[in-house]
């Protein structure tokens, strides 16, 4: 395992693909940052650190559906993985090394994007309009989801024998998943009502009922269900407006295990020619 | 050229890529309008762009797919190779291509317009189509526009994917050009979209809440900056696919004159690039 770690690190060490990933995200941050410190000075405009802090979250969804298969997509073509195989390594632990090196992958590519936003932020912006325990968890929670992006895609790449196909699905299984959290979204978004009356008394007085509210046990089933979908999170994290910021880290955690056993299980089974 | 578009015919026949794009083309169509008409009958209206123009937004993105898979084979597997041994210039096998993904990505957009008015049309009066109704020349050239479009995208997703060796490459260039491009439009409209003035609202003495006086909006776009997104917008792909989408009723007569221009510009670009390529 440590040997195939090496092997994976010291490819990604001379890879252009993965020094360019560094290279975006260090540009998005700094970007983005700059961006809002000229709307600052232009018109007085005031945002809290977490404005743009945790939107890789959405990012490294996108980025990790073409790094992935591109980077390790190579193996088939080029045979390295039965070259693996024959000098004596287990299928379970050349699949793990793939998620291991793409995990640290991912959490490079977010320090990469944090490193100006927090540069900078920290002098520039308010600070976050949330307790620390709050902020950690949603700073964890997003670094964790990272790890269930890659999980996903590793399932998908270790298990189709064209490469090509395996970007299509990952890319376009990205946008569909994307699409699927933001319409999950859209009727937990209606108000219960049609308008609220505030009374001189301060008495909150609801107007007529609003015929698309969704509630009961179907809004409990949308809501676990935008929590569970990695692109739902991404959504949640990049306005850093999370509704269960402690469950979603577990969630995640589950979305890796679960997607992780499924994969090793196919891979094991997996004829490579 | 006959040879070559025939043997494409022949390769799209057989195709599973191909019948299943155009299977979910026209399954996504009868998906939308029977959407849009549930929730017409649920709530007597609805709250997006009318079911005919919601393909726009995700053409681009099939389109991508599709000519990146479906070309990028012929890199993978030599076909180029033995279209040029058998005495077929470069541009011949090029404009084969173009025509072939052009008609496909036609197709494609018919088939969903198709499903979308079987189902749409026997509930005409209930609004599903009420842009034929109110605004017959918006409904066609939007129809019309959106159709032009397509070729324009099939140009430049067949610029990269017959210069680019590796199809992986070409397939997430594609996309993530298509994705790209979208973002693109949607940012245009989100800028030009911007109110001139702001207007807040204010508690007066006696406790009444009253509007305050209107601000100029500093996202405001103005002068010759204005004129420059108008143009982005109307010229890029991403522009045209939100307006189209949305049923926007902007620049309908420039904008397949644009499209088209994208169209000869990126196919004399890819040819001039392709001429060039060293094909292994």
């Amino acid at each position: 395992m440590r040997n195939l770690l090496s092997a994976n690190f010291l490819r990604l060490k001379k890879s252009a693909l993965f020094w360019g990933l560094l290279l975006l995200l260090f540009g998005l941050g700094m970007l983005f940052t700059l961006h809002r410190v000229k709307e600052q000075a232009q018109w007085g405009a005031h945002f809290y650190l977490t404005v743009d802090l945790f939107t890789y979250a959405l990012f490294l969804g996108f980025g990790m559906a073409a790094f992935i298969p591109l980077f390790f997509g190579a193996e088939y073509s080029d045979g390295a993985i039965r070259s693996k195989l024959v000098i004596g390594h287990s299928r379970w632990a050349i699949y793990l090394s793939h998620l291991v090196t793409s995990v640290a992958v991912a959490l490079s590519a977010a320090a990469a994007y944090l490193a100006p936003v927090l540069a900078i932020g920290l002098f520039v912006y308010e600070p976050p309009n949330m307790d620390v325990g709050t902020f950690l968890l949603i700073l964890l929670g997003s670094l964790v989801l990272l790890a269930a992006y890659c999980a996903l895609y590793t399932l998908v790449m270790m298990n189709c024998a064209s490469k090509s196909a395996a970007a299509v699905i990952c890319l376009v299984g990205m946008l569909v998943l994307y699409v699927a959290a933001g319409n999950i979204e859209i009727p937990l978004m209606h108000p219960e009502y049609m308008s609220m009356e505030v009374t001189d008394s301060g008495e909150i007085i609801p107007g007529e009922p609003n015929p698309r509210y969704v509630g009961g046990a179907k809004r409990v089933v949308l809501e676990t269900l935008h929590d569970l979908l990695p692109t739902g999170q991404s959504l949640q994290y990049m306005r850093a407006d999370v509704a269960h910021p402690a469950r979603l880290p577990l969630y995640s955690l589950i979305d890796v295990i679960v997607l992780t056993a499924a994969g090793v299980l196919l891979f094991r089974k997996k004829d490579l020619k | 050229m006959r040879n070559l578009l025939s043997a494409n015919l022949l390769r799209l026949r057989k195709s599973h890529l191909f019948w299943g794009t155009l299977a979910l083309s026209f399954g996504f169509g009868v998906w939308v309008a029977v959407n849009q008409v549930l929730e017409q009958m649920r709530y007597g209206g609805f709250e997006d762009s009318p079911a005919f123009s919601r393909y726009t937004s995700v053409v681009g993105m099939v389109i991508a797919v599709f000519v990146s898979l479906f070309f990028g084979t012929e890199y993978s597997d030599g076909t180029i190779r033995n279209k040029l041994i058998t005495g077929q210039s470069r541009i011949s096998i090029y404009l084969a291509d173009l025509i072939t993904a052009s008609a496909c990505s036609l197709l494609f957009e018919i088939a969903y317009l198709i499903a979308c008015f079987a189902v749409g049309t026997p509930f005409m009066s209930s609004g599903l189509l009420r842009h034929l109704e109110t605004q017959p020349t918006v409904f066609v050239l939007t129809i019309v526009g959106s159709l032009v479009l397509t070729l324009a995208y099939s140009a430049l997703f067949l610029l990269i994917t017959l210069n680019c060796a590796r199809k992986t490459t070409s397939a997430v260039a594609c996309i993530l050009g298509a994705f790209i491009l979208l973002m693109v439009g949607i940012y245009l409209d989100g800028r030009l979209e911007a109110p001139e003035y702001i207007t807040g609202y204010e508690l007066s003495i006696d406790g009444q809440v009253v509007p305050a006086e209107p601000e100029l909006n500093p996202d405001y776009l103005q002068g010759i900056k204005r004129e420059a997104y108008q143009f982005l917008y109307d010229f890029t792909p991403g522009g045209q696919t939100v307006q189209y989408s949305m049923v926007a009723a902007g620049n309908l007569h420039l904008m397949p004159l644009y499209s088209l221009i994208i169209l000869i510009v990126s196919t004399g670009a890819g040819v001039a690039l392709f001429r060039r390529k060293d094909l292994k």
